[in-house]
Parts: structure tokens; C-alpha cells; sequence
């Protein structure tokens, strides 16, 4: 029943609330690299509650960033399946999966990738205007959460003009200005020193604690032992 | 018109999907406008194409408008003129001029006795052998207005013993007023010595033709032609209804029982006026062709190199929720800001390079209808029309390249690109059942194309036959085997349809020129593309002997190799703008003096009017002569594309004393000169320079066709057109002689010639060295090659800047590669001649396909008309290349040479 819902659908999040945000079964990804065939996933599953904060951690190439990739519509997967608020990737569209990604879930890397030709403002309030919000509402809102980052006061500085943590603030914020369903962290604090990623530490608790579900990548042991669970990952497999 | 209206529509859908997403359009505009250096540059770029076209279509209107103004003044206020070989009694003029019908239709009939003479003035020496006295009465000629002096002085009568010489003829004599002149007429052999009344300027009706002319009182010329009280010209002054004219008196005429046509001269020659333009304008147009092509290269090149710098960002926008269609908007949006910005600049500056073109053709057509005479007037038309149509078309060009090529950005894969990896743009999957249909109408289209008789398209569709063919081929051979038989057989094809072309109409020439240019830049650029992993391996070899040379050839060739795409559109840049360079190379050398093959051995060639024939060989420093009677024709002739055009020519007789000089240019379909001079002695080709071989040529008057079987090499010496000895009798027009004078060893053709005028004065032959001739043939046509020289040049500077912007974005997306390579011990050197070597191997790939695959093109496609190339023009240009790549690439190389390694290595975009 919940596989025919659209996210856009009226009563959407009142049937969505006792639905896992993330449901994957037996997922199974495999790249292709010249004549080598590379087996990233090997069947995993993998369910995130609401409100949950979960760490994805295991050695380098076990498919940590492969199963973010593919639990947040950016990747397609091979086989198996992967529900968003209930709703299955596989039978979404590309446009349909990204009008998803667009609504409903928010990212942050570890390289930041914000925009380096519009200011912070400006780079919050592009998932907004991308959905469709009007420009009076996307500036509201891109305030608030550059607020609540601590940045209220860099509205007009480009990326260019701030430091790593500051930067990774205004990813956080652009990630969560449209209230996504689920952030996905792909080594948030990856490129920061260890005052700042303490920094970004204790945002992402703050949010998770304000009910945002999270889902990150890491190799930063702090940051895994706040996490609320803990999920290990090697050679393509969720080990516990 | 159309174009004008795809645009507004265009900009119009691209300014409401900015106004409904204004997160589109807010990233495009910065994206525009975030490096203006940058900006500046791609504009600049951008801008060559409109202005290109903008500046060939205000030559073309100004040329037209000097055309139709040369055209004017030759005829002055004659708008219908009646010409006949054999006089007729001047009261018949009168009889027709009185008749009802003809008074009502015509403003005045104007008759006047025209011969064809020989000029000589006695005071400088100097000759005009073929010249025109125009014998008038200043009563009839009323209607016609006064001479105008060069003095300024206005002039009606002539004394009996005075004659009025026009500009053209006083310029050949170096006469002035007072001089005398001995006037021989062709036809009586009759002389007078006259003296010089004045100079007249050529307008109006001393303008008669862009002739030598020498006016006489009619009383006069009818004594010297013997034909008393006669006339054989009729000018007529019927501007409000010129064909009502002609057809009134077409009918006075044959109910007075003369054998006589009226013809609408002054209509026709416009129109004839409009036609020969043609030429001119197609060749600009195709010239602006090739400039679009390499701008249009130019633009997907910059395109692809900047969406795969953006690659990040673009996976950002699409991660936050940005569909695909989203981010071709955005390129549309950002294309259209840089399209509009360089349609606008290059439309202007278009105009003002229109006006040096203009001034160009004004030289030249001064040097070809009046040299030495009073300057033609600066008739710049700087229309807007010509300006709308550089802006739309160039706009909509850039506008149509950018969003194809950003269409790319829409295959984008999201990890890939966020995380800079290799395939953040896969290839386009083939989906099967689309891939069969696809090849099903392609051979289906292609098919149906070989039939159509267009060349341009024939070519098209054995190219896409071809590339069915070699996609069949898919599990077979390797995607570099079948690129390259794809475009070996594409060369081939090209080269085959190149020799087979046998094209008289000037747009169909044009097209097809530029097709078979622009196909076979495709082909080799492919070629190149295709095998640059070759150069890597040789590249790998050579550092088997110096390991510094691998290590600094090895990382920029790889670079180049696994850029297949953005090296390709580079080289065809290149390879478009220098196969355009060598084709005005190949022209210009066409009509370079080579003085043994244009004289075929003759130093000099002497002229003289009438059936009387001198005796050159009497002259001890003469070794052999060769006569070749012709007829000086007035009259209609019709050519392709031009119809009844009034002009005056030499027909010379085909007589086996000149029917072993060997040909240029030959029909195709005649397999050797001999042939050809067989067909011409039986009377069913011609040999001639008025139309190009294969295509007919008719005159009016005797309605004689003749089709053309080629040009003679010494084209120069025998001027117009080498008929059979029975058409020679049929076309009308005074008789004289040319004589092709060999000198003897040592002896200075200047001084024979000047010798043999001096002996046969008083017969007006004049004599000019042949080198003389080839020198003056080779000057007239200087102006137009100036315009083609600057337009090849106006497209290398797109060649050049994309180069520059090209190392300018190569160094900067190759930082953090370049830092390692420094890290890992390259020396700044090393980094420098790296990347100059770059440059240097995509611009000389470029050379060798434009310049090498232009050169084997044109030695096909000119067949005996290919005369080499002019070095001067090719290798000035080439050399002006290099230098040119040499210090746009510098800068970046330098820039990229002197980074900090570990600034280069933390980059982060």
C-alpha cells in the first residue's frame, strides 16, 4: 500500500509516520572499471527508524559511500530494493527520484560542494527555490537555518571567503532548510581540523535531536560514538 | 525573416523559464558573469561568426549598389538601344522615331554611326587598338545632354576635325586637348588625323559601354565608314515604360523593313549587373560559412570543456534535487546571455569591417571598369537588414551549439561527477530497437539523397551511408578501427565526389565547396581524434632512448588522448580555418603571373583593327608570329545565370596556328586538348574565359551557341572567347588581328614592342609584353583577393582564441594534476615546454588536416585549374599561426609552471 504513495500526496506524512524513512532489502550494486567488474554491495539491508541517527563505518572501499549513493536515489542499484518514507526507488523515475531527493532528503559532504558563484544565503536557498518555493519563502527559511547553524551573520559572504567549518555549516544548512525526511553525511567532518569537526559534531546532534533523521559515513570514531547506532560495513556487507 | 522570428521565439521561452525559475536563471547569469575576464573572451570568440556574416552581406549590398551605379552611368539616360552591323539610312531612324506608337512610348531616338577604330595619338605615341568612334549630331543628340569635361566645362558640338575622347580612351592614349589623334577605322581602312577637343568623363553617354571612345560629328564617320546619310546605332530615351519601347519599336521597325531588334539595355545590363554579383556573394558567403563552422567547433568545444569543469556543481544541483532537463535550461540560459552579448558586438563590429570590404571591392571595381579615371563614389550601405542577419543568424548559431552541447550535461552521472571521477558524462546508451529504426531512415534518407542531383547533398548522404555502414560493423571491429575506416572512407568519398564536380551555378559551386571542406575537416579531425593514443605510444618509445623526453611528452599526450572529443574539435577548428586559408591560397595562386605558362612562349602581343594584316616578321628582332583574326562583338550574350547581358567582347577564329596551345580548366567530358581543339575547329565547342568549361554561351545577335571546352593556359593573350571558322563567320563585329610575337634571344620585349607600335603607327597597332598583360590581369583581381585574405585571417583569429582559451582552461582544470607532477619532482621547465608542446602538437594536427587535407582536396577538386598554392598566403598564414599559439599558450603554461605545488594539490574547485 505504502509503494503506491507519492510523496506529494495529501495525508503523505501522517501515513508515512509508523513507516521506516529508510528500507533496503537485499541490495546488491556492482561497477564496472575497464574489463573489472566490482562488486560494491553484496545483498545488503539496511532500515533506518525515524528520528534516528545512524554512523556507517567500516575500511575504506567496503561500499559505505556506494550504499549512501544508492539509499539517496543518486545511484541505481542492481537488484533488491530500497523504500523512502515508504516509497520505492526502483519503480520511481529519474525525475520522480529526484523530485524526491529534492523534497525529502538532504545531503552533506565532505567536500562541502557548495556553489562558489552564489553567496551562503543564496546556497541554502537553492533547494527551495529547485522545489518550486517561492523567493520571499526560500530567503526565510535559508535565514532561519544559516541561524541556526550559527552563521546568521554571513548571509552575503561567498564560499570562498569562509573557512572549512564554516563552509561545512552552510552545507549542513542548505541540507536541512527544506525539513528533508532523512540528511545523509557522506564524511561530514572528513576535511576539517578537530575544534571544527567537534563543532559539526554537536549540530548534527542538535538536529538529530530536533527529530531529523540522519544517516552518515564516517571515519571520525567521535562521531560514530555519538551516532545512536552504529551500523559496520566490509567487503560490500553490513556486518553488524 | 525566419530566423528572426525562431530567435524572439527562443530568447522569448528562455526569458519565461527564467521569469517561472528564477533559480535558473539566477545561476546562469552568474555563472556568465562570475569571470569576466572569461566572459570577455568567449565572446570574443563567439562575436567572429556574426561578424563574418554581417560583413560579407554589407560588402555584397554595397558591391550591388556599385554595380547597379556602374551600370547607370555606362548608360547614362539610354534606356533601349538598337545596334546594327550594317548601317542604315539615317531618315529610316526618323521614320520609326515619328511613328506614332514609338513618340508615345519614347521620350527621344537618338541615331549615331558607331565604328569600331583604331586610336593614335601623335603627340605621346601611344595606341588604342581597339577602339570605338561614335560619329553624332549634335541636333539628334540634344536629347542625350552635353558631354561633361574633365575641366569642368560642359560640351555639346565637336569642330569637323575635333574629336572628344572619353576618359578610358584619353587615359590608354595619354591624350589631352589640343593633341592630335589618327583614327583608323576597321571595317574601310579609312584615316583621319583629328584633334583632341577635350576629355570627357564617363558618364552618361561618353561613358558608352566603359569603352575606349573617341566622339566625332557624325558627317565625319559616315565619310570615314563610306555609308553616307547612314547610322547603325539607335540610342533611345524611354525610362517610364522601357519594354513598352522595345516592343513599339520592334514593330516600327519591321513595318519600315528593317531588319533590326530593339533591346531593354539598360534593364538587362542591371540585371546583368544584380547576376555577376552573385559570384561575389556566394563566395563571402561561404567564406562566413566556414568562419560559423569553426565558431560553432569553437563553442561546443568551450562548452564541454566548462560543463566538465562544472561537473561538480552540476552533480550538487541534481543531488539537491535538479532534474536533467534543469541543467540544459541553465546552459541554454547561460548561452544565450554570451550568444545575444556576441551576436549584438559581432553584428557592429560586422559593419565596420563591411566598410573596409567595401572599400576593398570599390578599388577594385575602379581598377576593372575605369582605371585611371575619376574615382567611383564610396557607396558603404551599412543596411540593417545586413546587420539584423549577422546578429539572428550568429545568435542563433551560438545559441543552437550551446544548448546541443550542454545537452551532454544532461547525461550526467551525480557520484561520479560530485566526486570527480572519470565518467561524470557516460557515453549515451544505444537503445536497440531505436539504433535499427535509426539506421533504417538513414539508409532509407541516404539512399534517396544519391539520387538528387544537388552535389552538396549527394555527398551528405554517401557520408551518412558510410557511417550506417561502419556502425553495422560494431561487434566486429574495434570502436578506433571503425572510426578511422569511417573516415578514410569519408576522405575518399569526398576526393571522388571533388573530382566528378562539374558545377556552373555559382550557389551550387559554393555549397558544394564548402561541404566537401567542411567534410573532409570531419573526417581527418575524427581521424586524429580517434588515433591520438598512437602519439602516447610513440611518445612511450621515444622515452626508451630519453627519459626526459617521456616525462615530458608521455603526461600531455595522455592528456590529449583520453580528450578525444575536446582535442577533435580543436584540431577541426584548426583544420576549418586553414583548409579556408589554403582554398583562398590555391585561388589566389590560380591567378598568380607565371609568365612562361601564361605567354606560352610569347613575349608580345600586338593588336590592330581591319582586315588588313602587317607584317610583324619584317621586324629583325621578331622570330615567329602567330595571327589569329577576331571580331570585336557588340551585343547580347547569355551565359548561365545571366541573360542578354549588352557587352562588348573579343571573338578570335580557332585556326590551326593557335590550336596547339594547350588549355587549362578542361571539360571533364574531353579527354584531351586536341579533343577539344577538333570539337572547337568543327564548330561545337568554344574556347573561352567568359564562362566556366562545360557551360554555354550564346550571342544574342546571330543567336550562335557555343558550349565552352575549357580555358587556354595563356588565357591572358587571346582575352574572350576562341570560336570555329563557321561561328566566326556568323557572330558579327568589326575584324581586326591579334599577333602573338615571339622576340628573338636577347632581344628586350619592351623595346620590340615598343619598336613594332612605332613601325605600324599609323595602322594603330599597339603592343604589350606579355608580362605586362599577366602583371595587369594579376592586378585587377589583387582588391578581391584582399578580401579574402582578410576574411581567411578574421578565422584564424577564431582558431587562435580558442586555442588560448583552451591552455587558459587546460592549466587551470589540470592544477592539482600539474601540482603533482611538481610534487613528485618536475621542474617548472619541464611543466612549461609540457604544456607549450600541447599546444604546438593539437595546432600542427590542425595544420596537417587543414592545410594538407585542403591541399589534396583542392588538387581534386580545381583538377587542371590547380596551380599550387600561393606560399606567401600559407605559409605567412601558418607561420602567423604558431606565433600566434606560441604566445596565447604561453601565459597559462607559464602561470601553470609557477604554481605552488602544494597550493595546486589543495585546489579545491
Amino acid at each position: 500500500m505504502a509503494e503506491q504513495l507519492k510523496p506529494d500526496q495529501s495525508g503523505f506524512e501522517e501515513v508515512v509516520r509508523g513507516i521506516p524513512v529508510v528500507d533496503a532489502r537485499a541490495v546488491r550494486k556492482a561497477y564496472e572499471t575497464g574489463s573489472a567488474r566490482v562488486e560494491a554491495l553484496r545483498g545488503v539491508d539496511f532500515i533506518v527508524a525515524r528520528g534516528e541517527m545512524v554512523a556507517v563505518i567500516g575500511p575504506s572501499g567496503c561500499g559505505k559511500t556506494t550504499l549512501l549513493n544508492c539509499l539517496s536515489g543518486l545511484d541505481d542499484i542492481d537488484a533488491g530494493d530500497i523504500h523512502i518514507d515508504g516509497v520505492s526507488l526502483r519503480q520511481m523515475s529519474d525525475n520522480d527520484r529526484t523530485d524526491l531527493r529534492g523534497r525529502r532528503i538532504g545531503f552533506v559532504f565532505q567536500a562541502f560542494n557548495l556553489l562558489p558563484i552564489l553567496t551562503a544565503e543564496e546556497n541554502v536557498e537553492l533547494p527551495l527555490l529547485i522545489a518550486g518555493a517561492s523567493g520571499r519563502r526560500a530567503r526565510r527559511a535559508a535565514r532561519a537555518a544559516l541561524e541556526r547553524v550559527g552563521l546568521g551573520d554571513a548571509c552575503r559572504r561567498k564560499p570562498v571567503e569562509m573557512s572549512g567549518g564554516e563552509q561545512q555549516r552552510v552545507a549542513i544548512a542548505r541540507a536541512v532548510v527544506h525539513a528533508p525526511s532523512l540528511l545523509f553525511a557522506d564524511e561530514p567532518t572528513g576535511s576539517l581540523d578537530s575544534d571544527t569537526s567537534t563543532k559539526i559534531i554537536e549540530l548534527l546532534e542538535s538536529l538529530n535531536a530536533d527529530g531529523q533523521t540522519i544517516v552518515l559515513v564516517t571515519h571520525n570514531a567521535e562521531l560514530s560514538r555519538r551516532a545512536g547506532r552504529i551500523v559496520r560495513m566490509a567487503d560490500g556487507r553490513v556486518t553488524s | 525573416m525566419i530566423p528572426a522570428i525562431v530567435l524572439v521565439v527562443v530568447v522569448a521561452a528562455i526569458l519565461v523559464a527564467g521569469a517561472r525559475k528564477p533559480a535558473l536563471w539566477r545561476l546562469a547569469w552568474r555563472q556568465a558573469s562570475g569571470r569576466p575576464s572569461q566572459a570577455l573572451v568567449l565572446v570574443g570568440g563567439l562575436m567572429v561568426g556574426s561578424a563574418a556574416l554581417t560583413a560579407s552581406l554589407v560588402a555584397v549590398d554595397s558591391a550591388q549598389r556599385l554595380a547597379t551605379r556602374i551600370e547607370l552611368l555606362r548608360w547614362g539616360t539610354t534606356d533601349v538601344t538598337v545596334t546594327s552591323e550594317r548601317p542604315f539610312p539615317i531618315d529610316l531612324a526618323d521614320v520609326v522615331s515619328a511613328d506614332p506608337e514609338v513618340r508615345q512610348n519614347t521620350e527621344s531616338v537618338v541615331p549615331q554611326l558607331q565604328l569600331g577604330a583604331s586610336l593614335a595619338d601623335i603627340s605621346t605615341q601611344r595606341t588604342e587598338s581597339v577602339g570605338t568612334v561614335i560619329g553624332y549630331d549634335a541636333a539628334h543628340d540634344a536629347p542625350l545632354g552635353d558631354f561633361t569635361l574633365i575641366d569642368g566645362t560642359r560640351a555639346g558640338d565637336v569642330g569637323p576635325n575635333d574629336i572628344l575622347m572619353n576618359e578610358r580612351a584619353a587615359t590608354r592614349l595619354g591624350a589631352h586637348a589640343g593633341d592630335t589623334v589618327a583614327i583608323v577605322v576597321g571595317a574601310t581602312g579609312e584615316s583621319q588625323s583629328l584633334t583632341v577637343r577635350g576629355v570627357a568623363r564617363m558618364r552618361g553617354k561618353a561613358a558608352w559601354g566603359f569603352e575606349s571612345v573617341g566622339f566625332v560629328r557624325l558627317a565625319l564617320a559616315q565619310k570615314l565608314a563610306k555609308a553616307p546619310d547612314a547610322v547603325n546605332l539607335l540610342r533611345v530615351i524611354a525610362p517610364k515604360h522601357p519594354e513598352r519601347a522595345v516592343a513599339t519599336l520592334n514593330d516600327a521597325m519591321a513595318k519600315s523593313g528593317l531588319p533590326l531588334r530593339a533591346v531593354d539595355a539598360k534593364r538587362q545590363g542591371l540585371a546583368s549587373a544584380r547576376a555577376q554579383t552573385k559570384f561575389l556573394r556566394y563566395a563571402l558567403i561561404a567564406i562566413s560559412t566556414f568562419i560559423l563552422l569553426a565558431a560553432i567547433a569553437l563553442i561546443v568545444n568551450l562548452v564541454v570543456m566548462l560543463a566538465e569543469e562544472r561537473a561538480r556543481q552540476l552533480g550538487m544541483l541534481r543531488a539537491l534535487g535538479m532534474r536533467r532537463s534543469s541543467l540544459v535550461v541553465i546552459g541554454a540560459m547561460e548561452g544565450a546571455v554570451y550568444s545575444v552579448t556576441a551576436g549584438a558586438a559581432g553584428a557592429g563590429a560586422g559593419l565596420a569591417i563591411g566598410a573596409l570590404l567595401a572599400r576593398f571591392l570599390q578599388n577594385s571595381f575602379q581598377r576593372f571598369f575605369l582605371p585611371g579615371g575619376r574615382p567611383l563614389p564610396f557607396l558603404f550601405r551599412p543596411s540593417l537588414h545586413a546587420a539584423l542577419a549577422g546578429f539572428t543568424v550568429g545568435t542563433l548559431v551560438a545559441l543552437f551549439a550551446i544548448a546541443l552541447a550542454w545537452r551532454r550535461a544532461g547525461r550526467l552521472n551525480v557520484t561520479a561527477a560530485i566526486r570527480g571521477l572519470a565518467g561524470a558524462f557516460p557515453r549515451r546508451r544505444p537503445r536497440p530497437g531505436l539504433t535499427t529504426f535509426a539506421r533504417t531512415i538513414a539508409v532509407m534518407a541516404a539512399l534517396g539523397a544519391l539520387v538528387v542531383p544537388e552535389p552538396a547533398v549527394k555527398e551528405a548522404a554517401g557520408v551518412i551511408a558510410l557511417a550506417v555502414v561502419m556502425s553495422m560493423l560494431k561487434n566486429r571491429w574495434s570502436m578506433r578501427v571503425r572510426v578511422s575506416a569511417l573516415s578514410l572512407g569519408i576522405v575518399a568519398w569526398a576526393l571522388a565526389a571533388a573530382g566528378n564536380a562539374d558545377i556552373a551555378d555559382p550557389r551550387s559551386f559554393m555549397q558544394f565547396f564548402v561541404t566537401l571542406n567542411v567534410v573532409e575537416v570531419f573526417a581527418f579531425s575524427v581521424l586524429v581524434a580517434a588515433n591520438l593514443g598512437s602519439l602516447e605510444r610513440g611518445a612511450a618509445l621515444l622515452g626508451k632512448r630519453s627519459a626526459a623526453a617521456r616525462q615530458t611528452l608521455r603526461p600531455v599526450l595522455a592528456y590529449l588522448a583520453r580528450r578525444p572529443l575536446r582535442t577533435g574539435l580543436t584540431v577541426g577548428i584548426f583544420g576549418l580555418v586553414l583548409s579556408l586559408v589554403t582554398a583562398a591560397a590555391t585561388v589566389l595562386a590560380t591567378d598568380q603571373p607565371r609568365y612562361e605558362d601564361d605567354a606560352s612562349g610569347y613575349q608580345i602581343v600586338a593588336t590592330t583593327i581591319g582586315s588588313q594584316q602587317a607584317d610583324l616578321t619584317a621586324s629583325p628582332d621578331v622570330e615567329a608570329v602567330r595571327m589569329v583574326r577576331f571580331r570585336l562583338y557588340r551585343g547580347g550574350v547569355s551565359l548561365p545565370g545571366v541573360r542578354a547581358a549588352q557587352i562588348s567582347m573579343m571573338v578570335y577564329e580557332a585556326t590551326p596556328a593557335i590550336t596547339s596551345l594547350p588549355l587549362a580548366g578542361r571539360d571533364p567530358k574531353i579527354g584531351s586538348d586536341r579533343e577539344a581543339w577538333k570539337r572547337v575547329l568543327d564548330g561545337t565547342r568554344a574556347v573561352g574565359s567568359l564562362v566556366t568549361a562545360g557551360q554555354p554561351l550564346r550571342f544574342e545577335t546571330s543567336g550562335t551557341r557555343v558550349v565552352n571546352a575549357g580555358f587556354l593556359r595563356a588565357g591572358r593573350l587571346l582575352y574572350g572567347t576562341i570560336v570555329g571558322p563557321d561561328q566566326f563567320s556568323a557572330i558579327p563585329g568589326e575584324v581586326g588581328t591579334t599577333y602573338l610575337v615571339r622576340a628573338r634571344a636577347g632581344a628586350s620585349a619592351a623595346l620590340v614592342a615598343r619598336s613594332l607600335e612605332k613601325t605600324w603607327f599609323a595602322d594603330g597597332l599597339d603592343a604589350s609584353t606579355t608580362r605586362a598583360l599577366v602583371d595587369q590581369g594579376a592586378e585587377d583581381l589583387r582588391a578581391f583577393f584582399a578580401i579574402v585574405q582578410f576574411m581567411a585571417h578574421m578565422a584564424l583569429a577564431i582558431g587562435i582564441i580558442s586555442l588560448g582559451i583552451i591552455a587558459l582552461r587546460a592549466a587551470f582544470e589540470r592544477r592539482r594534476m600539474l601540482g603533482t607532477l611538481r610534487a613528485l619532482g618536475y621542474r617548472r621547465r619541464t611543466v612549461l615546454i609540457a604544456l607549450m608542446i600541447e599546444s604546438m602538437v593539437v595546432t600542427t594536427a590542425g595544420a596537417v588536416v587543414g592545410a594538407g587535407g585542403g591541399l589534396l582536396l583542392n588538387r581534386f577538386f580545381f583538377k587542371g585549374g590547380f596551380h599550387g598554392v600561393d606560399m606567401g598566403l600559407l605559409g605567412g598564414t601558418l607561420l602567423l599561426t604558431y606565433v600566434a599559439v606560441l604566445l596565447v599558450s604561453a601565459g597559462p603554461a607559464i602561470r601553470a609552471a609557477h604554481m605552488s605545488p602544494a597550493d595546486a594539490i589543495r585546489t579545491v574547485d
